[in-house]
């Protein structure tokens, strides 16, 4: 009698598939520790949507390796649902999914957890203090992030996990905000500023060399970064590095990400990990972190600036405003 | 009195000028705090710990204006697996606020990023011989009405459970099976006195130059900036911007918001650990 | 059946009382200032916090009748409350189950006809369970309903009985079981109303002789007239210490 309420298996048994192990060793770094990934973003490309935007970061060496992905899209000013109670100011809502197919290594459910929820909650925070909500009462802005692919790092069952500090999902934050942030000047709407996102990670340092502190695990990056921390070597044995990807095999010992409005030098959002202590020498290792992620916003700054600004000439030239071309590369906006 | 409706973020039931004079009452040299508070004291708590038997560690904690949290930290002994995240998957948080049907995402994280902050030393103490460890359930019921905003509170309690936890002493070796001591006497101290200590997160709003530590819920309206710092022996594991506050905030008052909380962190550890010693 | 005795030949259940005792109860009334009324009894191991918002306008316009006011109870299980940690969702059979026992229970005795298109609403939070959880939970709700001032007839008091056989078949109600008790004999959830023996909520989840029942429920009725006691007394001394504090 076969049981024909679930799906058996053949009656003879088959042989388990058997995959090769991927490679464990970690990929040569061959940034710089205060060298910024280049960025590729782009605005106006989801017709329907007020505003939105596209941000990646360019694919590495081996194009099997996941690298951040991500779209933004802005719906809005439009009206508050009538359901909602009366409000003086535009309300924004952001919210972050991230695709089944995002995550490296393992597919993730469609049902909105714990970390999309945080994740939503911190960019909303980011990005409405960096518009004018004054200016739009009785609104809904509207903004959704929806992360297309990403580069592991966040906590998840599965990830790797060598004691360090997973800023994964500070990356993916800082993209969010950022490609949000050119959606939203995109759509129109009135802002204070631009916000742009940026991250740093603390890493030990070591005889020169940035090098991990766990014994046993081998790491390839020594030579190839040697030239790098020249800056750093006063503080003594930590090391500041900027955009830290988590395919890069630091040990991050603690990291920031931040949401900057360079124009007003003014922070919108703060998030730090790990722990940052005082140094012998007076030092802070917190506004080192957030000194460095301030940095390496202000450098992101630049590329929401060229993005928005493109897509601004093209709209002037549409209507006529401006004849000749207009200065600044009409290809893709790429950050040195 | 109809609980309130509305939700921690949307805002008060103060008109704007009585905000704008709230706002102006804090920007004070000396601030001046509705409730006559000096911008570092705290308001009023009451604290008990080890209230539940069947728990390995517990705590309550009630604010005067009725927030009542409780804390109940339980072990189970797993088998080490390959699938699962490792020991990050070790300790598991949750915060049930009542009343609130999805569980609160931002609190439950600032808890878990901070207990699991590397370097604290708590990881190493739940391995237990070569193939078990000790799985740490950290259940956090909240009991407030909206009238603050809890992340003080509950972090306040959950460090008093987690300094009154303790795990059956292991008597096998490393290789067998685990046995423990049936003597809850030798139990030993998830987080013994001589080690880092559990992280607290304190709420500091910076209203212009000043800084206010455990803000309520008008005040958090005026802020600046809401920070929720953690702190865990003069250290800083994580700190979380909150919805709240117009504008941005320089980094100059960010860094001093910091500072600050490390200062006013010692005085809380030192008063929290009083708690214990009371009973 | 089990590897303890239940009750020993000496007449001695496993913690040491006799077939009539129960285990330690205390109540407390007021416990926080954020719900109209609350409280938190202690009933052996069992731990339950209870408090009460109402009548308030309804939140849902399902709550809403024009004829009466509705009580809603929302019964929460603290995933540490039990031997094992076990996180129960707001659709755990066992609690809607509790919630529509405790609502009809409460909407029989409160006199709902006084408040109209309101809402009572009462929150129950387990923190630790040992046996009579439904009953604690009712005594609780009990205490909270008088603190929070909403008009009922009368204390809606519940215990619970189990039925042991003895080694001789001749069987013994026991009064108030612990969880032990609770697993491995069939046992009645009771509550009556007032001093007199007007029962307003039977709950019998296994299965018992019908013979044995009447004997249950007399035991069962001794008790809750004994934790009606108790509460008075909780309400009692609670009202003298606010007429002593100056609060009347």
């Amino acid at each position: 009698m076969t049981d024909r309420r679930r799906i058996n298996g053949p009656a003879e048994g088959t042989t388990p598939p058997v995959f090769l192990t991927s490679s464990t060793h970690k990929p040569v770094i061959k940034r710089s520790p205060t060298t910024l990934r280049k960025i590729f973003l782009k605005t106006s490309l989801t017709p329907p949507a007020t505003g939105s935007a596209f941000l990646e970061l360019p694919t590495p060496s081996n194009p099997s390796t996941p690298t951040l992905k991500l779209t933004a899209s802005v719906y809005g000013p439009r009206p508050l649902p009538s359901s909602t109670t009366f409000s003086p100011d535009a309300r924004l809502t952001a919210e972050l999914k991230f695709s089944p197919f995002s995550t490296p290594g393992h597919r993730r459910g469609y049902i909105r957890d714990g970390v999309e929820r945080d994740l939503s909650a911190q960019l909303s925070i980011a990005l409405e203090k960096s518009v004018d909500v004054g200016k739009y009462p009785k609104s809904a802005i509207d903004v959704f992030v929806s992360v297309l692919d990403c580069e592991g790092g966040l906590g998840d069952a599965g990830d790797g996990n060598d004691g360090g500090v997973e800023v994964g999902l500070m990356g993916v934050v800082a993209g969010a905000i950022s490609c949000a942030s050119a959606a939203i000047a995109d759509a129109g709407i009135e802002c204070f500023d631009l916000v742009a996102g940026g991250v740093a990670g603390l890493i030990r340092e070591r005889g020169g060399v940035v090098e991990e502190d766990h014994v046993g695990e081998g790491m390839e990056a020594g030579e190839d970064i040697s030239g790098a921390r020249h800056g750093e070597k006063k503080n003594r044995g930590i090391a500041l590095v900027l955009d830290p990807s988590p395919t890069d095999g630091y040990i991050i010992l603690a990291a920031a990400a931040v949401g900057y409005m360079a124009a007003r030098d003014e922070l919108t959002l703060v998030w730090t990990k790990g722990s940052m202590g005082r140094e012998g020498d007076g030092t802070d290792e917190v506004e080192r972190l957030v000194d460095g992620a301030i940095a390496a916003a202000t450098s992101v700054r630049l590329v929401i600036n060229e993005a928005v600004k493109e897509r601004l000439l093209l709209g002037l030239k549409e209507i006529g405003l401006i004849k000749e071309k207009a200065g600044g590369n009409d290809g893709d906006i790429v950050m040195e | 009195m109809a609980p309130l409706q509305t939700s921690q973020q949307t805002g008060t039931p103060l008109s704007p000028a009585e905000l704008s004079y709230l706002h102006t009452s804090l920007t004070l040299t000396p601030p001046i705090r509705p409730d006559s508070r000096t911008p570092t004291q705290f308001r009023p708590l009451f604290a008990e710990s080890d209230i539940l038997p069947s728990t390995n560690g517990s705590a309550r904690m009630i604010w005067g204006d009725g927030g009542e949290c409780i804390v109940g930290v339980k072990a189970e002994v797993e088998k080490n697996s390959i699938s699962s995240g490792g020991p990050r998957d070790w300790i598991e948080t949750n915060v049930e606020v009542s009343g609130q049907r999805d569980d609160d995402a931002f609190l439950g994280m600032t808890v878990a990023e901070s207990l699991l902050v590397p370097g604290s030393g708590v990881l190493e103490r739940l391995v237990l011989g070569e193939r078990f460890h000790w799985k740490i359930f950290v259940d956090i019921l909240l009991l407030t009405p909206p009238l603050s905003h809890p992340a003080t509170l509950l972090t306040l309690t959950t460090y008093l459970a987690l300094r009154n936890t303790f795990l059956p002493k292991l008597v096998s070796e490393a290789a067998e099976d685990p046995v423990f001591d049936d003597d809850w006497g030798n139990g030993l101290p998830l987080y013994p006195v001589d080690r880092i200590p559990p992280p607290i997160t304190l709420l500091v709003v910076n209203v212009g130059e000043n800084i206010f530590f455990d803000p309520t819920r008008e005040e958090l309206a005026v802020g600046d900036v809401v920070l929720a710092v953690s702190i865990c022996e003069k250290k800083v594991v994580g700190v979380r911007t909150l919805e709240g506050g117009s504008g941005g905030v320089k980094r100059e008052a960010v860094k001093r918001v910091i500072k600050e909380s490390c200062e006013v962190a010692e005085e809380v550890f030192s008063s929290l650990n009083g708690v214990g010693e009371g009973d | 059946m089990s590897r303890y005795e239940i009750l020993s030949p000496e007449g001695l259940r496993t913690d040491g009382r006799r077939w009539n005792e129960m285990r330690r109860f205390s109540p407390k009334m007021a416990t926080t200032t954020a719900a109209d009324g609350s409280s938190y009894i202690e009933h052996g191991n069992t731990k339950v916090i209870c408090s009460v918002n109402g009548p308030i306008e309804p939140r849902a316009s399902s709550a809403r009748n024009s004829e009466r006011a509705t009580i809603t109870v929302d019964v929460c299980f603290a995933a540490f409350s039990g031997t094992d940690r076990k996180k129960r969702g707001k659709g755990d059979k066992r609690v809607l189950e509790m919630q529509s026992a405790l609502s009809r229970t409460f909407a029989s005795t409160l006199l709902t006809i006084l408040h109209p298109r309101s809402e009572v609403h009462i929150s129950l939070h387990i923190l630790s369970q040992d046996g009579s959880i439904l009953a604690t939970c009712v005594n609780a709700a009990t205490l909270a309903l008088v603190d929070a001032g909403v008009p009922m007839t009368d204390y809606v008091t519940a215990c619970t009985v189990a039925s042991y056989t003895n080694p001789d078949e001749s069987d013994e109600p026991l009064l108030d079981m612990n969880s032990a008790e609770e697993m491995d004999l069939p046992g009645i959830t009771l509550a009556t109303v007032g001093r007199n023996d007007k029962i307003s909520l039977l709950q019998l989840e296994t299965k018992v002789r019908l013979e044995r029942l009447e004997g249950m429920m007399a035991v069962g009725i001794d008790g809750c007239a004994k934790i009606r006691q108790l509460l008075d007394r909780a309400v009692r001394d609670h009202g003298n210490e606010m007429a002593r504090m100056g609060a009347l």
